[in-house]
């Protein structure tokens, strides 16, 4: 009889009427990315989604308005894959995931992130393209996506990105040819190592994914 | 010999003979006998059972819970259900009653295993031992109960397989195993045509559909859920079970789409295919199965329409197809249903407005819609006509709208939700019509104005959720009207004023949840002097001001408190040290005073606590090592004295310490080593002396260290090198000595700040800090550092600021990366420094060799402007020594402003 008294009350579990959370949609974000993310060693155990905001959770920023501002998870163990979600992310000036074992494709809606300074993703799994997207970080100035196995060529509409001023790609697998205008007539050569680039771009001559 | 044998043989048979007619008396009395006994080895034995007494064996007929057969006066039904019986059939002798047809021992707890002899009843026809405590597997001499029609074995602890001897019972028309630990037997032989009743509801049942069951035909009843049966619903089951009246399969994991055949079951009533893995469409031929009145297929994967054609179904009483992927609109056909009480399509992807033909179902008592895509406003044509409903439940979808006032109309309802939609408008008062209330979700509705005097008319209202929207105004006294009041959570709104007195009257109250809004004033002094299941205290972000109410943890069932950014000062409540729930304490941001050196016990669950930015002193106890689920402990920014106990080096789940901006003296204990999980360290702003201790190098996971602003001394520890997270190291303002170890060039995760300056460090600035290629800010200002700039910091491209001022720095500045635009106030007082830099001595040219090369025209260029500006420059002095005089009085400021600092 034991056996239906609990049936019983998974049932009535079942039916109950689950009350709403207090949440915000930055809180949301934050919940939707950890729940992609395989997190071994717990570094995300504070991520509560019954918090009123995430400004308490570790390795997350907010600023006095309790918008998040900065993502700390750099050298945290993780794995799993990141989602259009973290675009909803729209004051967050750090985006520190670097050394991970994240895969999958890198979200085009992280181009939402208008206040994005630090996008650092180097050492981990990403693969596809850069999305074209990042083009609308206008505020970006630090951009490292080294050692992952990303493809495709070097969009060419980040050209534009003026405050730029650090850009790796090195060790990936991208193709074509290597931009020369706007910020990137600056970045040394090392930041291209190790990937199936052709060199600088003649323009004019070659088509920038030529090669791909 | 031959003569004594005949004597034995004949006297042998007289005796036999003389056996028979007594054979049927005494089987009376061993029938009635047998009862007494067993019912004497009963634990526990029901009042009616007192009839059965061996005074009177020879009314048998006439004992309470026994029918005799009135030809052989021998029993033919034992009824013992439901009479509390405690105890076992082991010691029931079952052989006497031959003649018995009926054993009922339903409801009671009879335990053990279920006799093998029960198989010597060979009359039996009914056997019920449903609802006890049987356990063990089922014996197969049950199957020697060949006249058996019904056998319920329902609602024990049986267990084992199935005995597939059951097969071998050809009368069974009702076979109830339901509700026990039964697996598997080989259904390959079994074969019960005659049944007409059948469940293995909630057994271990792993197979695919047994195959038998498509063969009884007669069946109207089947109930297979909560197994783990597999594999796709039969074909066969649509074509042969014509007769089924009830098909439950839920809570399986039936896979597939559901056959357009179903419709052959024509006569079914009970349609209950929920929590499988069911996909496809919901075939359009369900409306032809005009019988139907439960239909249940939530939780599975169904996609698409909802047909249409379910508005044929006439009978319909339950809809419930929640948690699937339907992406259709909600089909206005649906209004023909007329006798819907129950309507739940939550949780799917259904899109478009809500047919106002809807209004039609008038005798809907629960309608649940959330979870969904709808849109559109809330007709009041829709709401005035559902005038049954006790739970309305359109939550999380898009509408809007004002919420109509006929919501008053709707005076049975005990649930309405329509939080996360985007209404507008305010909360109609005639929702102080619906008196049967309990629960009430208005949150995130977008909804603005006061809360309406009529909503305090809720008193049967347990949960108040009105959080997240523009409501404004006061909190009336009238709010102490909601006597039952369980949860009231208005956070994040723009309700103003004091907090009415007689709030402290809910004493049901285990949620209250004020924060971010902006009330003001104190709160009650006596809330929570009441309130003993009060858990939960949120009243962050207000300008409350005043004490917190000193009997606010009085219940100590407090689990949440915080009341971060107010204004609140004196002590803390002496009874937070006895809330052993606490899990999350938030002071910080306040003025609160007070010493709270004791103000914390041990409180084993506490996870979560800042005290920071208020005026406390005292010291920090060493209960705080016993807390030890604490993963976050803050208390910067107060007065704090006394040195850091090392006892906090024994909280194993310690991510955060922060315990800067505080009076703290003494050392760094060693023992904060230990701290494994320890991501944020902060002891800045302290008195604190001695070394950095070596063994904090343990703490691998470091990524913030502050110990800038307090007295330490000795070297860097070279052992900072192997923080592999570190992205912020400040130990500036302290008297640190000795060189710059050449390790913290390997901090590559180093990015926010490193911080060095204020301190007594001399000797080189090392080439492999130049390795700090994503540093942004670097500080070694205000040291005794000698040598050069290596060149190699010129790779450092992510720096955005530096400062190598106040040093005694030599030799030319780089030129390249960083250096290229650098700005003389980096290097200043750095007497030996030349460089390109304004305001730094141009640097010799010692390399003759390079000179030599000089272009002519380059050496010209050079030489002419800067005799040119000498000459000028020599003008302007001469011209300032004769004017100096008058501007004098201003020597200051016109300093300053050139030293801009």
């Amino acid at each position: 009889m034991a056996h239906l008294y609990l049936l019983s009350v998974f049932l009535s579990l079942l039916l109950s009427i689950s009350p709403s959370l207090s949440s915000n949609s930055e809180g949301n974000a934050l919940h939707a990315l950890r729940s992609r993310l395989v997190d071994p060693t717990n570094a995300l155990q504070s991520w509560d989604p019954a918090l009123v905001n995430p400004c308490t959770w570790f390795h997350v920023v907010c600023d006095s308005n309790s918008h998040v501002t900065r993502l700390d998870l750099g050298n945290s163990n993780i794995s799993g894959t990141l989602g259009p979600e973290l675009g909803q992310l729209k004051h967050l000036k750090y985006l520190e995931l670097y050394r991970n074992d994240i895969g999958g494709k890198i979200p085009k809606e992280l181009g939402n992130l208008k206040n994005l300074v630090s996008m650092d993703m180097y050492g981990n799994k990403f693969e596809g393209e850069i999305p074209k997207s990042f083009a609308k970080l206008k505020s970006l100035i630090f951009l490292r996506l080294n050692n992952n196995k990303l493809s495709g060529s070097i969009p060419r509409e980040l050209t534009t990105l003026k405050e730029l001023k650090v850009f790796d790609v090195s060790n990936n697998d991208l193709c074509g040819t290597i931009p020369v205008d706007g910020p990137f007539s600056s970045f040394p050569m090392e930041s291209f190592v190790n990937n199936r680039l052709n060199g600088p771009e003649l323009k004019g001559l070659v088509p920038y994914d030529f090669g791909c | 010999m031959a003569a004594s044998q005949k004597l034995y043989a004949a006297l042998f048979h007289v005796l036999l003979l003389s056996l028979f007619p007594l054979k049927a008396k005494s089987s009376a009395r061993t029938q009635a006998e047998a009862l007494v006994q067993w019912r004497d080895t009963l634990s526990s034995s029901p009042p009616p059972l007192t009839s059965w007494s061996r005074s009177d064996l020879h009314n048998l007929c006439r004992w309470s819970a026994v029918s005799c057969n009135p030809t052989s006066r021998t029993v033919s039904r034992i009824n013992l259900y439901s009479l509390s019986i405690t105890g076992t059939l082991a010691r029931f002798n079952f052989t006497p009653f031959t003649d018995l047809t009926r054993f009922d021992i339903q409801n009671n707890s009879v335990s053990g295993t279920i006799p093998s002899a029960i198989g010597s009843l060979s009359k039996l026809n009914y056997l019920d031992l449903s609802v006890n405590l049987f356990e063990g597997s089922i014996p197969v001499q049950i199957s020697r109960l060949t006249e058996l029609q019904y056998l319920s074995l329902y609602n024990n602890s049986l267990s084992g397989a199935i005995p597939f001897q059951l097969a071998s019972l050809p009368k069974v028309r009702h076979l109830d195993l339901g509700a026990n630990y039964l697996e598997n037997p080989d259904w390959s032989k079994f074969s019960m045509p005659s049944l007409e009743y059948l469940s293995f509801f909630l057994n271990e049942l792993t197979s695919e559909f047994p195959g038998f069951i498509t063969n009884c035909r007669n069946l109207t009843f089947l109930d297979l859920s909560l197994n783990n049966f597999t594999g796709q619903i039969p074909e066969l089951l649509y074509t042969n079970l014509g007769k089924l009246e009830t098909l439950i399969l839920s809570t399986n994991l039936f896979q597939g789409p559901l056959s357009p055949n179903i419709s052959k079951l024509s006569n079914l009533k009970n349609l209950s295919l929920q929590n499988n893995l069911l996909s496809g469409q919901i075939p359009e031929s369900i409306g032809l199965i005009s019988d139907l009145q439960i239909v249940e297929l939530f939780t599975n994967s169904f996609q698409g329409n909802i047909p249409s054609s379910i508005g044929q179904l006439k009978h319909l009483e339950k809809l419930d197809l929640r948690m699937n992927a339907l992406n259709s609109t909600i089909p206005p056909e649906l209004g023909h249903c007329t006798n819907l009480s129950y309507l739940a399509l939550a949780d799917n992807q259904l899109s478009g407005e809500l047919p106002l033909s809807l209004s039609s179902l008038s005798k809907l008592t629960d309608m649940d819609l959330s979870e969904n895509y709808l849109t559109g406003k809330i007709s009041p044509t829709l709401i005035s006509n559902w005038t049954e409903l006790t739970s309305l439940q359109v939550q999380n979808n898009f509408f809007y709208g004002y919420i109509p006032p006929e919501i008053g109309k709707l005076t049975r309802l005990q649930y309405l939700f329509l939080y996360n939609n985007t209404f507008s408008g305010s909360i109609p008062p005639e929702i102080g019509n619906l008196k049967e209330l309990s629960n009430l979700d208005l949150s995130g509705t977008h909804i603005s104005g006061p809360l309406p005097p009529t909503l305090w008319d809720l008193t049967n209202l347990q949960i108040l959720n009105l959080f997240r929207n523009n409501i404004n105004g006061k909190i009336p006294p009238q709010v102490g009207n909601l006597k039952m009041l369980k949860t009231l959570d208005l956070n994040t709104n723009q309700l103003h004023g004091e907090l009415p007195q007689t709030i402290s009257n809910i004493t049901s109250l285990t949620y209250i949840s004020l924060f971010s809004n902006n009330f003001s004033g104190s709160i009650p002094s006596d809330l929570g002097k009441y309130m003993p299941s009060l858990k939960y205290a949120i009243f962050s972000n207000n300008s409350f001001s005043g004490e917190v109410p000193p009997e606010l943890c009085s219940g100590l069932s407090l689990q949440q408190f915080t009341v971060n950014s107010n204004n609140f000062t004196g002590s803390l409540p002496t009874c937070l040290k006895n809330c052993l729930e606490l899990t999350r304490v938030r002071l910080d941001e306040n003025r609160f005073t007070g010493n709270i050196t004791d103000a914390f016990g041990v409180l084993p669950n506490l996870v979560y606590v800042a005290l920071s930015d208020n005026q406390f002193i005292g010291e920090i106890s060493p209960d705080w090592g016993e807390c030890k689920n604490l993963t976050n402990l803050m208390m910067d920014g107060n007065r704090i004295s006394g040195e850091i106990p090392p006892e906090l080096g024994k909280l194993p789940e310690l991510q955060r310490l922060s315990l800067g901006s505080n009076d703290l003296t003494g050392r760094i204990p060693a023992a904060l080593g230990s701290l494994s999980m320890l991501f944020h360290l902060d002891l800045s702003n302290n008195h604190l002396i001695g070394e950095v201790p070596r063994n904090l190098t343990s703490l691998q996971g470091l990524q913030y260290l502050d110990l800038s602003n307090n007295k330490l001394t000795g070297n860097i520890p070279k052992e900072l090198g192997s923080y592999e997270k570190l992205s912020r190291l400040d130990l500036s303002h302290n008297n640190l000595s000795g060189d710059i170890p050449f390790e913290l060039g390997n901090l590559n995760s180093l990015q926010y700040l490193l911080d060095l300056s204020s301190n007594s460090l001399s000797g080189a600035i090392l080439q492999n800090l130049g390795k700090l290629s994503q540093l942004e800010i670097l500080n070694v200002s205000h040291n005794h550092l000698s040598g050069r700039i290596p060149a190699s910091l010129s790779s450092m491209v992510s720096l955005s600021s530096y400062d190598f001022s106040y040093n005694e720095l030599t030799g030319p500045l780089p030129t390249e990366g960083v250096f290229q635009n650098a700005s003389a106030r980096s290097f200043v007082e750095n007497p030996g420094l030349c460089g390109k830099a304004e305001g730094l001595s141009q640097c010799p040219t010692t390399d003759s060799s390079k000179s030599s090369k000089v272009n002519k025209k380059v050496l010209i260029g050079v030489v002419v402007p800067v005799c040119g500006l000498l000459v000028i420059a020599t003008i302007f002095a001469v011209l300032l020594c004769f004017r100096k005089i008058k501007i004098v009085t201003n020597g200051e400021s016109s300093n300053s402003v050139i030293w801009e600092r």
